[in-house]
């Protein structure tokens, strides 16, 4: 239902929707993440791999969030690997209120992916679930077990 | 609150975002190396079989099946194409307590099951050991037990959603009965359970096997009244297949038609609602919009003071509304008298009738509109 009009050559199109998205599809995944390398690469790769794809996607925008959260989830693994026997993985909003960190920090992976299609942009429990290649269901569930640790935070701060 | 929620989440946008849009058109996209190769698949697939045998083993001499870890992120890989569906006919929702503000208590639950196995949820008032974590452990928190202090309460329920006869209906038969303590046999440890001078409780012959764990040899009332209170929040899921990935969307059947056409759209349920339970009411409803913008699907409740606009040039009409049963919806209506193109359809679901106390939008999708046949 997102759905872009495909006017114009294939990378007028994606530039288009990187003009749209780019900056919120970016801060979403730093939201997830915490790792800025992750979240402007996942954005560029998933872009990337969208041009060399060319006209053979019929909705770039789902296409390409899918895409970078499913970089972004690999990359995480990843680091998670090389990190092995740290004892805490780091988990950093720079430039964002310190208590923002500290409130998504507490989350896991799957709540904190679906806080930030959610909650920051905006995509229903569906496409959350496509992009996180979930359930509505289960994002639900994500969603209002995070949500009661944010209040909590919430309530902290107000207190 | 959940907009306090969001405005929260907003003040990431404090972090300024770079524009690589130069850098993406001249980059190279990272190989298809990035994935596990075929055979380093087979290979891991091997292995995984292997592992899952000995685990399967493991967990039956143990106690039961156990309880397949909860859907994780997305793939471990860098590969964007659609992961393969699971071996299995059936996956199932699982037993869950619901999370609420800091109450004390310590939850888990083993996310979706397959077909032979169990799922579980367990509470406890001490954080779990970390080896009970273990998606291969048992299916009870042995360590977390075998360590238990007096006056400290760990609740484990369990359940075969595949075992339930459907034609005896989604639900197990009796869930909406009070798992009640009272009816509950009083015990030592078995065999199967840790040593230790801790007291069980068992329910027998109940749709959800439930066994509470007080670390003393005579648990007080007010102890067995906290495990019960915390054991009345347990939710039980229908026994619906859950559908694979995307599968959740609405179908329309036919997917296009003339004026006065009569189409069908259904969908999957249940219906899990904010609090984490499952809608039980019977008495929700799907109603379809013709031509809405599922942007403003809030525009669309019975409660809205806005009046919602259409999304295209042309009339926005309520088509109608269907019956949501505890696993699937349907809802038929005829083609309105407009001309062809795409038109869509915003499905909002609300309930319970007749006072509705809340509404969402189910689904949205797009239908073509022929020109009418001669």
């Amino acid at each position: 239902m997102r759905s872009i009009s495909i006017i114009g050559s294939p990378v007028m199109e994606l530039e288009q929707v990187y003009r749209e998205h780019g900056a919120k599809m970016y801060r979403s995944l730093l939201l997830y993440t915490g790792d800025r390398e992750i979240a402007a690469d996942a954005v560029a790769e998933a872009f990337a791999q969208a041009l060399r794809r060319g006209d053979g996607i019929h909705v770039p925008e789902r296409w390409i969030w899918k895409a970078a959260y499913r970089i972004a989830a690999g990359d995480l693994v990843r680091r998670r690997s090389e990190s092995a026997g740290l004892t805490e993985t780091s988990y950093e909003l720079p430039d964002a209120p310190l208590l923002l960190s500290i409130a998504m920090r507490e989350l896991s992976p799957m709540q904190r992916a679906s806080v930030a299609l959610h909650d920051y942009a905006g995509y229903s429990l569906r496409e959350v679930a496509a992009f996180t290649g979930s359930s509505a269901s289960a994002v639900s569930v994500h969603l209002v077990r995070a949500h009661a640790k944010l209040r909590r935070q919430l309530e902290d701060r107000d207190e | 609150m959940n907009d306090e929620i969001r405005a929260f989440v907003r003040q990431v946008d404090t972090s300024p975002a770079p524009d690589h849009w130069n850098d993406i058109q001249s980059r190279t996209p990272r190989e298809a190396t990035s994935e596990p190769g075929r055979a380093r698949r087979v290979m891991a697939g091997a292995v995984a079989i292997v592992i899952a045998i000995a685990a399967l083993a493991f967990a039956w001499n143990a106690f039961r099946p156990s309880a397949a870890p909860s859907p994780g992120p997305a793939a471990s890989t860098t590969s964007i194409e659609p992961t393969p569906p699971p071996p299995f006919a059936n996956q199932y929702f699982p037993l869950s307590f619901p999370e609420y503000a800091d109450d004390g208590w310590h939850l888990h639950d083993g996310g979706f099951v397959q077909d032979d196995e169990a799922t579980i949820a367990w509470a406890s008032t001490v954080g779990f050991d970390d080896r009970d974590l273990d998606p291969l452990s048992p299916a009870i928190p042995i360590h977390t037990i075998g360590g238990l202090a007096p006056g400290e309460i760990v609740i484990t329920t369990e359940a075969t959603p595949w075992s339930y006869d459907p034609s005896q209906g989604p639900y197990p038969p009796g869930s909406l009965d009070r798992l009640d303590l009272a009816d509950a046999d009083v015990r030592g440890p078995e065999a199967e359970e840790p040593a230790g001078d801790y007291t069980v409780y068992e329910i027998p012959d109940a749709y959800v096997l439930v066994r509470v764990y007080f670390g003393s040899a005579a648990p007080t009332e007010q102890q067995v009244q906290r495990a019960q209170d915390q054991l009345d929040l347990l939710a039980v899921p229908p026994v619906c297949p859950v559908p694979s990935e995307s599968g959740f969307e609405a179908t329309a059947t036919p997917a296009e038609g003339a004026p006065g056409d009569t189409v069908t759209i259904t969908g999957p349920m249940p219906f899990q609602k904010e609090s984490g339970y499952y809608d039980q009411s019977g008495a929700t409803v799907i109603i379809a919009w013709w031509n809405a913008d599922p942007k403003d699907w809030a525009y669309l409740s019975s409660f809205s003071t806005i009046q919602p606009s259409p999304s295209a040039p042309g009339p926005l009409l309520r088509l109608g509304e269907g019956g949501v049963g505890l696993c699937s919806f349907s809802i038929s209506f005829k083609v309105p008298d407009v001309p062809a193109g795409d038109y869509s359809v915003v499905l909002l679901q609300e309930g319970p009738l007749p006072h509705p106390d809340g509404s969402t939008m189910e689904d949205s999708l797009v239908m073509h509109v022929t020109a009418p046949t001669a």
